[in-house]
Parts: structure tokens; C-alpha cells; sequence
């Protein structure tokens, strides 16, 4: 009786460029070892992995010894997952690996994860600058506007003066639209970013095949968004109601 | 047109510290907007460059597969550029291929390198710093990461081997060989040990007999099209895909759509805000100005003159913001770059910004018409004033 | 015989506010010769202003017509018709209206360069038209450092740039007080008397008193007296 076919399982987007399908038998060699036929017993999603979501290179996964073989590398592995005993000293267990074993380096989870996690941290301190520079123009934006608004109300405000209206009242109508004109401003922003997000990660799913998050407006960056453009409306509200109440109606009369 | 634009420019000038507000914002916008159409194709551009660098216009890889982007090899390389080479349109053709070797000198521990095999004599992706390229066995040119931490220079020799083996407590498959050179890789990654045998030496010391190869680079002859060598070869053989340069770009594209989104979205908003700005802006001076505009036109501005007038005033603030925003972008961009740059496993000489110069004039180009399109409102409601109206109106 | 600057017959200008017409001008006859010096007086909202305007091209009539120096205004294109303002007529308006961006000089010279006059030329005519209202020492002043009958004479100045047969000024000294007012009037007269075409609606005796034909409206119709 012929022996069982080895089996290997197939990454869905390999499947589905190959037009192979469960059951399927596929022919693989390795460099140097001849062609053997596997049967694939079923599919799976590739790890939803930043680092290599863009790639678009096929992927199967088999017993490690039919891995092996097909390579012809011997007993050979990349790499070992270590699970300690409760209460072992994972230091001194990488020490006496990194002592024992020659030419194998042993990593604590955490160092593996920051080495692989570089390429995320570029991106994010890119996307940082970004929002700085939007910020800014942001803020100037905000300021133009209330600059004008500011001509266009001082001739009302030094008569509102005149007709004795305190200049409390003047700063805190100043202060309080643009505050207003800020909060509507980043009300509609962060619509607009969780819309984005929305649409950026609808896009990406689908171009890379995963179920990974792209953008998302988390809690804690909302109130983050909602905290900048406040304050930024603060500050240029404070600036706008100081510039109304300031200017003396003498010289309103001239603009 | 001279008087409509010294008045323009008068009439600007009377606000000074608005207007320098103004153009501020008009200058963030067209900075982003510059440094958008820089990364929106700066990748590919630089890539592209380097890729022509190499003067090979033609790649050649296993089917499915970026150069080195997995360990899918063509087989049997020898032969396949043999039959390449007969083709009279083909000048050159040399294998590449890669993996990782480890490299150790006495005393010190053996690092893990990317091991490049080339055809002896040949090296079009390397620039050689000093010494000279492989030309014999049992030679090999490292880059300057390996030179400086094994302290080598040409003559020298150095271990190199497979994984170490704890068995035997020493490098697998090792051997001597002798520095020729010390090089940058043009597409190694930014401060990794990298190093280049020839391929023989290479395929010895993986123990193949396969003589695989990751790529095969193609230079056609001074009189070919290297796209119809790429689409002839791409017929004779199914297993591989052959790319001419710009081809190749394109495959590698959609790696980097995000960029050429991220530039979309950004360079369409910044030019949204710089329309604002300038639109603001000028409908604001032209509502304080009605009754100068209406008697301009009672006093003989003809509605042409007057639109002119105010539509100079768009450009004028928008050719500002520009050129401030050039000077601004290109200062961003650098320190932008300087933070993607620092991407691991990315080659040195890649860049993110680049500006063409069509690119640039594109740039202008929009920052110029959108100052003119934001001008155009108000210049309209300008010309067309109802003299007699506002005349009346000012007096109450 | 004296030359016909302008003239309106059966004059007739409604407004629509709303839905409601406004009939401002009701059927007015009138007749500018050169070198006339014509004031219009009458009560506030009678219709003054738009007359004014209907003489001197700003606005075109209901019916009637109104000839500018032989041309129907009607017929005009608005390209044809601004350029006939900034060749042959002159306005003064009760609030000034100068650029405050320019200086004297440049306000006088603005009507010269849009008619194309080369740019030394204009600047001497504009400091000899300074020098004669009385301005010389303010050349270069920008109409915010002017009082307001400075800024006056400096509108006059620039109404007569581009050397106008009809000068129209709409309550010129309105904005002034009595004697700088006077002073305005002696230079109005002055320029009469050099031979400008000058219409004045205005509420003010001095202004009307030298001029050599007064016309008092009353609901967009004219009462016309004519001087001894
Ligand atoms: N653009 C307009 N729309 C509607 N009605 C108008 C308009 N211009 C003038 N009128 C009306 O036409 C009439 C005449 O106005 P006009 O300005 O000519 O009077 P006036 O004699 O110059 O008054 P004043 O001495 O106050 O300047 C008034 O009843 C005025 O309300
Ligand atoms: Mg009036």
C-alpha cells in the first residue's frame, strides 16, 4: 500500500494566485533535492504582521522534518521557541545559552519584538512630523481667520464700547467664537479622520489581504486631537479677544 | 497691465502684517504640497537611479518574485545566460546570487553577513572604495561595516562559512579567503555586514550543485530597446519574469502606494487650504475696499482692468507662499527623508524626496492656477460692482 | 454759440426695491454747455445723486437719453463707455474716495496711467495740477496724513487729470466743515473761470451762489431758474 502523501498547509493568498485548492496535490522542490508531491490540507491567513503585509511572496508551511528534508539541510533549524518553568531566571537562562551553545544567540521576547518593530517606529515618528506640520499650518489657518474676523468686528466692538459694554464681555466674545470655531473645527476633523481611517483601512485590507488595522482613531489620540485643537483655539481666542479689547475706539473709527 | 499690477501690489502691501500672515499659511501649504510631489514617486525615482546605475537595463527572476526579495532561485544560471547571451541584442549577462554567510577572523566572534556571488570580473552592483573587484577563486570584497569591524583592508585574509555548527564548535563548510576590495553595496541594507564572492566560490560553499541564481542582469546592446529584449524574454521562458528598469519600478509599486496616497491626500488638502487662504483673503479686501473699487470704475477702470487688479493680487500671494514654500518644503523634506532613511534593511543611497524637475514645475504650476482660480471670485464680484449703488451706500 | 457737453431728454430713471418701483428721475430735460458752471440743489432723496450719475455714464437711464459729448450713452458698451469717463469726464465724490495706498502724486497720475499717458509725463502733470489746487507742498503725502479739504483737492486735482469737458462732483464739500468748505468753492469757481464744464449737486449756498445756471429738483423733476 502506498504510503500518505506528506502534507503542508497553504497561505490563502498562495492558494488563491496558484488556483489551488484543498485537496490538491502540489509538486515542491528544494535547491538541490528533487521534486515531491504534497497534498495541502487546508489554508490559513498569513500573521497579520506589518513587517511583511506589503510582500506578495507564496508561503506554505510543513512538518518541520518534511521542511528539512526538502531542503536537504540536515537537522537543521532557524531558530528555537524557549518556554521557561514557572520560576526559572530568564536571564540566566539566556546567559547559560548564549555560554552553551556556539553561534546561537538567545533573545528575550521583547528584544525580538523591538528589532522587528523598528520599521513601525520609523513610520510612526514620520507620521509624528507630519502631524506637527499640519498642526502648524493648522494653527496659522486658524489665526488668518480670526485675523480677518477681528477687522471685521472692531468697528462693532468700539461701538459696543461706546455704548458701555464691558471689555470682559468684548474679550469673552471674541475668545469664546473662536473657541467655538476651533471645536467645530475639530469636531468635523475628527469625523473626517475616523471616516478616513475607515476608508484607509477598507482600502489596505483589501489591497494586502489581511485583517490588520492601518489607521485607527483610537480613544486616547481623539482626546489627544480634541486637546490640540482646543488649545491651539485657546491660545488664538486669547490672542483675537486681547487684539478686539486693546484697540481704542479712536483708532477703530479709522479702520 | 502695469497700472493694474503696481496697484495690486500697493494695495497688498497696505496691510503688511496680514498679508505676511497670510502668505505664512500659503507658504505651509505649498511646502506640503512640494514635499507630497516629492515622496509621491521620490522612491521610486531614487530606486530607479540606482537601478540604472548598475548599467544593466534588464533584470531577470524567478517567476513571482522581486530581485532578493525570497530565496526562489533560478537554476542551472550558467546555461540559462549562455542562452541569453546568444542573442545578438544582449551585450552582457551576470548572475547574481545571495545568502547568508558567516564571516569571522581570528579572535573574534563570526557576525552574520549577506553573501553576494558574482561572476568573477564582474561586480555592477557594487562601488568600489579600495582595492579592485573579485577577479580570481578565493576572493572576496566586503563592505566597510565588515572592514572596520574586523579591521581589514585589501590583502588581508578572512574566515567565511555556513552557520556555526555546536557540534563541532566552528563555522560549517568554512574557509580562507583573500580581501580584494572594499566596496559599498548599492543594494545592501545601511549598515550590515555585507560582503561578495565570486558565485563559484559561493555555490561551493552552500555545497550546490545547482548553480542557482537570485537575478540575472542584463546590459542589451548600445542599439537595443530594452523593453522589447524584457518582452521577447519574458515569452521564451515562463518560469521567470523579466522587468526592464522602469518595469520593475512598477512591480515594486504597489509596496509603496501608501506613500503616493499619503502624497494625494495631503497634496490636495494643502492646496484646498492655500485656495482658502488666498480666497479669504482677497473677497475680505475687496468687501473693505468697495467704495475705492467704485470709483475706480466711475473714475474710467474698465472691468477688465479692475478683475486683473484683483486676480493679480491671487497670484501674488500665491507666487509668495510658493517660493517661501519651496525654500520651506525642501528644508522639510530633509528631514523627513532623514527619518524614513532610518527604515531598517534599506539600502544607503535610497531617498523618499525627490524632486524632479517636471515634478517641481507641477507643483508651481497648481500653486499658481489655484492662486488664480481663488482670485477669481473676487475679482469678479470686483468688476462687476454696481458703481452708482455702492457710490450711494458709502455715503449713508 | 457754445458747444453741448451733454444732455438728457425725457429722462427717466426707476429703481426696483423689492417689488415697488422707485421712480427717481421722472422725466427730466436738461442741456450742459461748456464752461457752464451748474449747480443742483433740492431736498433729500429728490434725485440728485441719480441724475448725476445718468450725466456722467455710471449709470444708464430708464428711458430717455442721456448724450456724453455726442455719444448716447445707451449704445455704449460698458468697455466703450468707462473709457469715455476716463477721458472726458471728471468725478468728485462727497467722501474723496483716494487710494489710501498712493500718495497724492500717484492718486492724480492713477487716471493718466490707466489712459496710458508714459510715466514722466503724468508725474509733471501731476505736480502742476497739485501746484494749482493749491497742494504743492504735499506731493508726496499719503491721503491719511491730509486733512479732509486737502483730500479734497487732491480728488479735484485728480478729476481734472486726464483734462475733462465735464467735471461732476456730488455734494463735494459735504464732508467739510464751513470754512474749509469755502475754500473748495473758491477753487471750483477758479476752475470755472479757466474754463472747466463743472455740475455740482450740492446743499451748500456758497457753492451755488457763483454758478451760472441752478437747477432745483424736486421728485426727480427739474425747476429751472435761470440766471440774470
Ligand atoms: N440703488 C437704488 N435702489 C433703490 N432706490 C434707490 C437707489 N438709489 C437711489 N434710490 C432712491 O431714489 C431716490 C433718489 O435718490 P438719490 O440718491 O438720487 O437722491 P439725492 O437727491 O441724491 O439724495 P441726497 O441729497 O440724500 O443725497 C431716493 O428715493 C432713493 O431712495
Ligand atoms: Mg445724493
Amino acid at each position: 500500500m502506498a504510503q500518505p502523501l506528506p502534507e503542508l498547509l497553504l497561505e490563502n493568498r498562495t492558494a488563491v494566485n496558484l488556483e489551488i485548492s484543498i485537496g490538491d496535490t502540489v509538486w515542491i522542490s528544494g535547491l538541490d533535492t528533487q521534486e515531491r508531491p504534497f497534498v495541502v490540507v487546508g489554508t490559513y491567513r498569513r500573521p497579520a504582521d506589518p513587517s511583511t503585509v506589503t510582500l506578495r511572496d507564496y508561503r506554505a508551511t510543513f512538518h518541520l522534518s518534511d521542511l528539512q528534508e526538502l531542503l536537504g539541510a540536515g537537522d537543521r533549524v532557524d531558530r528555537f521557541s524557549v518556554l521557561l518553568r514557572p520560576g526559572a531566571s530568564r536571564d540566566a537562562v539566556i546567559a547559560e545559552i548564549d555560554r552553551l551553545a556556539f553561534g546561537a544567540d538567545a533573545l528575550a521576547t521583547e528584544k525580538v519584538a523591538a528589532a522587528t518593530s523598528e520599521t513601525f517606529r520609523v513610520v510612526s515618528r514620520f507620521h509624528r512630523a507630519l502631524a506637527g506640520i499640519t498642526i502648524t499650518g493648522a494653527a496659522v489657518f486658524l489665526l488668518c481667520l480670526v485675523v480677518l474676523k477681528l477687522e471685521e468686528r472692531r468697528l462693532e466692538g468700539a461701538s459696543m464700547r461706546d455704548v458701555g459694554i464691558s471689555r470682559r464681555t468684548l474679550f469673552l466674545w471674541m475668545f469664546s467664537e473662536t473657541l467655538v470655531m476651533a471645536g467645530i473645527g475639530t469636531a468635523i476633523g475628527l469625523v473626517l479622520g475616523w471616516v478616513g481611517s475607515a476608508l484607509i483601512n477598507a482600502y489596505f485590507r483589501r489591497l494586502y489581504d489581511t485583517s490588520m488595522a492601518f489607521a485607527r482613531v483610537t480613544e486616547e489620540l481623539a482626546l489627544l486631537v480634541a486637546f490640540i485643537g482646543l488649545a491651539t483655539g485657546v491660545v488664538v481666542g486669547t490672542l483675537a479677544g486681547l487684539g478686539l479689547v486693546r484697540s481704542r475706539s479712536s483708532r477703530l473709527r479709522q479702520l | 497691465m502695469s497700472n493694474a499690477l503696481s496697484l495690486a501690489w500697493r494695495t497688498l502691501v497696505r496691510r503688511p502684517r496680514r498679508l505676511l500672515l497670510f502668505i505664512a499659511g500659503v507658504t505651509v501649504a505649498a511646502a506640503v504640497l512640494i514635499d507630497m510631489v516629492m515622496l509621491a514617486e521620490g522612491l521610486q525615482r531614487s530606486l530607479s537611479d540606482l537601478l540604472e546605475e548598475t548599467g544593466y537595463q534588464v533584470r531577470v527572476v524567478p517567476k513571482g518574485t522581486l530581485p532578493f526579495e525570497t530565496e526562489a532561485a533560478i537554476l542551472h544560471s550558467t546555461r540559462v545566460a549562455a542562452a541569453f547571451s546568444a542573442d545578438p541584442r544582449i551585450a552582457d549577462v551576470v548572475p547574481l546570487w545571495g545568502r547568508t554567510i558567516y564571516a569571522s577572523s581570528p579572535g573574534a566572534e563570526a557576525v552574520a553577513t549577506f553573501g553576494y556571488g558574482a561572476p568573477a570580473g564582474t561586480a555592477p552592483t557594487l562601488r568600489l572604495r579600495v582595492g579592485r573587484t573579485l577577479e580570481r577563486l578565493g576572493e572576496v570584497v566586503i563592505n566597510r561595516d565588515l572592514a572596520e569591524r574586523f579591521r581589514l583592508s585589501p590583502g588581508d585574509s578572512l574566515l567565511v562559512g555556513l552557520e556555526p555548527d555546536p557540534a563541532v564548535g566552528a563555522l560549517r563548510s568554512r574557509r580562507v579567503v583573500r580581501v580584494s576590495g572594499v566596496a559599498d553595496f548599492m543594494f545592501a541594507a545601511a549598515g550590515s555586514a555585507t560582503l561578495a564572492l565570486t558565485l563559484e566560490d559561493l555555490w561551493a560553499l552552500a555545497g550546490t550543485t545547482s548553480e542557482p541564481a537570485a537575478l540575472l542582469m542584463i546590459r542589451v546592446a548600445a542599439d537595443a530597446n530594452p523593453y522589447a529584449v524584457a518582452r521577447e524574454l519574458r515569452g521564451r521562458d515562463t518560469s521567470v519574469d523579466v522587468y526592464a528598469i522602469p518595469e520593475i519600478i512598477e512591480a515594486a509599486g504597489d509596496r509603496l502606494t501608501y506613500f503616493q496616497q499619503l502624497s494625494l491626500v495631503l497634496g490636495t488638502v494643502s492646496l484646498g487650504v492655500a485656495f482658502l487662504l488666498v480666497t479669504t483673503l482677497l473677497t475680505l479686501s475687496v468687501n473693505e475696499r468697495w467704495g475705492e473699487v467704485a470709483a475706480l470704475r466711475a473714475l474710467g477702470v474698465t472691468r477688465g482692468r479692475m478683475l486683473a487688479q484683483v486676480a493679480w493680487q491671487g497670484l501674488m500671494i500665491s507666487a509668495a507662499g510658493t517660493v517661501a514654500g519651496i525654500a520651506a518644503g525642501l528644508i522639510i523634506a530633509r528631514y523627513l527623508d532623514g527619518i524614513l532613511t532610518s527604515f531598517p534593511g534599506l539600502p544607503v543611497n535610497l531617498s523618499f524626496f525627490v524632486l524632479d524637475r517636471n515634478d517641481a514645475l507641477l507643483a508651481i504650476g497648481l500653486l499658481v492656477v489655484t492662486g488664480l482660480l481663488a482670485g477669481l471670485y473676487p475679482a469678479w464680484r470686483a468688476a462687476s460692482v454696481n458703481i452708482a449703488a455702492v457710490l450711494r451706500e458709502e455715503i449713508e | 454759440m457754445k458747444s453741448v457737453v451733454a444732455e438728457a431728454r425725457a429722462l427717466h430713471r426707476t429703481y426696483m426695491r423689492g417689488d415697488t418701483p422707485v421712480r427717481a428721475i421722472r422725466g427730466i430735460d436738461i442741456t450742459i454747455q461748456a464752461a457752464d458752471y451748474v449747480a443742483i440743489l433740492g431736498p433729500s432723496g429728490c434725485g440728485k445723486s441719480t441724475l448725476l450719475n445718468l450725466l456722467g455714464g455710471i449709470d444708464i437711464p430708464t428711458a430717455g437719453s442721456v448724450r456724453l459729448l455726442g455719444h448716447d450713452t445707451r449704445e455704449l458698451s460698458d468697455r466703450r463707455l468707462t473709457r469715455l469717463r476716463l477721458e472726458k469726464v471728471g468725478f468728485v465724490f462727497q467722501r474723496f474716495h483716494l487710494l489710501p495706498a498712493l500718495s497724492a502724486a500717484e492718486n492724480v497720475e492713477l487716471p493718466m496711467a490707466e489712459a496710458g499717458l508714459p510715466r514722466p509725463r503724468r508725474r509733471a502733470r501731476a505736480e502742476d495740477l497739485l501746484d494749482y489746487v493749491g497742494l504743492s507742498h504735499r506731493v508726496d503725502h499719503r491721503p491719511g496724513q491730509l486733512s479732509g479739504g486737502e483730500m479734497q483737492r487732491v480728488a479735484i486735482a485728480r478729476a481734472l487729470a486726464n483734462k475733462p469737458a465735464l467735471i461732476l462732483a456730488d455734494e463735494p464739500t459735504g464732508e467739510l466743515d464751513q470754512d474749509t468748505g469755502a475754500e473748495i468753492g473758491e477753487l471750483f469757481l477758479r476752475l470755472n473761470r479757466d474754463g472747466t464744464t463743472l455740475v455740482i449737486v450740492t446743499h451748500d449756498t456758497s457753492l451755488a451762489r457763483p454758478a451760472t445756471v441752478v437747477h432745483r429738483m424736486r421728485d426727480g423733476a427739474l425747476q429751472t431758474e435761470a440766471k440774470p
